[in-house]
């Protein structure tokens, strides 16, 4: 068995309401240094997972996001897998 | 007349639960117990109640967590056979991340967490929920929430009107929906819904809030009475 580092980046798909973009975006307006907009906030989950290779690792992460982490009526995600450093 | 045995969930974090048993116990005079989320079993109850609060301080998504916990694989296989669940607030949440009803509750378009009593048209007065209700009444239910910006998809939005599943709606005095009379966005106005079957209800409204007049009123007395009726 080899252990993996996991992170899932989780954000609000676009016709979700994000009021957290949305009070950053409101809040910058007044301030003309930044000509920013398009704010989007999600959420990165860490963690570490045992398993006998990467492809079984994935396979195993994917359905955690669908049952637990990751709603994706309202939220799309991705998942990045690392070797555990020694 | 035999008591319906009624069980309500406690998670860590609900609130609601003791003002729940005391309508059931006190009001309706049928039997009430308190059902742990770490309960292997439901025992022998005729209606399930997934009272509101906070479980698990609303981490990750609301009611994500409760619908992972020990509990609720019971929960989903007592509704699955037809068993009767009803979810208010926090239940109702915890309802739609069990899969059990459809969409997700948003955060209320304000961004307030809104506590206030709302006005709410009878939708449907055919379910389990509001037969002792006529169609078109107009309740006065409080609503005490941050998340109960009900969304849908469009295919789920498609179903929920024709499946008839829409039980509860915010509107003004004269029964009237639309923008003014929505307090948190929710789509359709919606402040309730059943899933297909009909035996599964989420509601953001507390209608043990209001089930004597002591407190108010007995606006939310009738959704408890019809689940009696139903079973009596």
């Amino acid at each position: 068995m080899s252990k993996f580092n996991i992170t899932i980046e989780i954000m609000p798909i676009k016709s979700v309401l994000d009021p957290q973009g949305e009070a950053i975006e409101l809040t910058l307006k007044n301030n003309s240094k930044y000509p920013a907009s398009d704010f989007r906030v999600g959420k990165r989950i860490e963690f570490a997972m045992e398993s006998k290779n990467k492809t079984n690792c994935m396979i195993l992460v994917k359905e955690l996001c669908e049952k637990f982490l990751v709603n994706e009526i309202i939220e799309k995600y991705k998942i990045k897998i690392e070797n555990e450093k020694n | 007349m035999k008591k319906i045995n009624f069980g309500i969930i406690q998670f860590p974090g609900s609130n609601c639960e003791q003002d729940c048993f005391y309508v059931i116990r006190h009001i309706l005079k049928q039997d009430c117990t308190y059902i742990w989320h770490d309960s292997s079993s439901l025992r022998n109850i005729d209606c399930l109640i997934i009272p509101g609060g906070f479980s698990y301080g609303d981490y990750l998504r609301t009611g994500a967590i409760a619908a992972q916990s020990k509990i609720s694989s019971k929960i989903r296989k007592f509704a699955k056979e037809g068993g009767i669940v009803i979810g208010i607030c926090n239940g109702f949440q915890i309802l739609t991340e069990l899969k059990l009803l459809p969409g997700v509750l948003l955060r209320n378009t304000s961004l307030n967490f809104i506590c206030k009593d709302v006005n709410l048209k009878i939708s449907n007065e055919d379910s389990i929920f509001t037969s002792d209700y006529s169609k078109g009444q107009i309740l006065k239910i409080p609503i005490a929430h941050a998340e109960g910006n009900l969304f849908l998809n469009k295919s789920e939005i498609k179903d929920i009107v024709k499946f008839n599943q829409i039980i509860l709606q915010y509107s003004d005095l004269k029964g009237v929906c639309n923008k003014n009379s929505n307090p948190n966005g929710s789509i359709l106005n919606i402040a309730g819904i059943s899933n297909k079957e009909g035996n599964v209800l989420g509601l953001m409204p507390h209608p043990e809030r209001v089930s004597e007049n002591l407190l108010g009123g007995l606006d939310g007395k009738g959704i408890f009475k019809s689940i009696i009726n139903h079973l009596t």
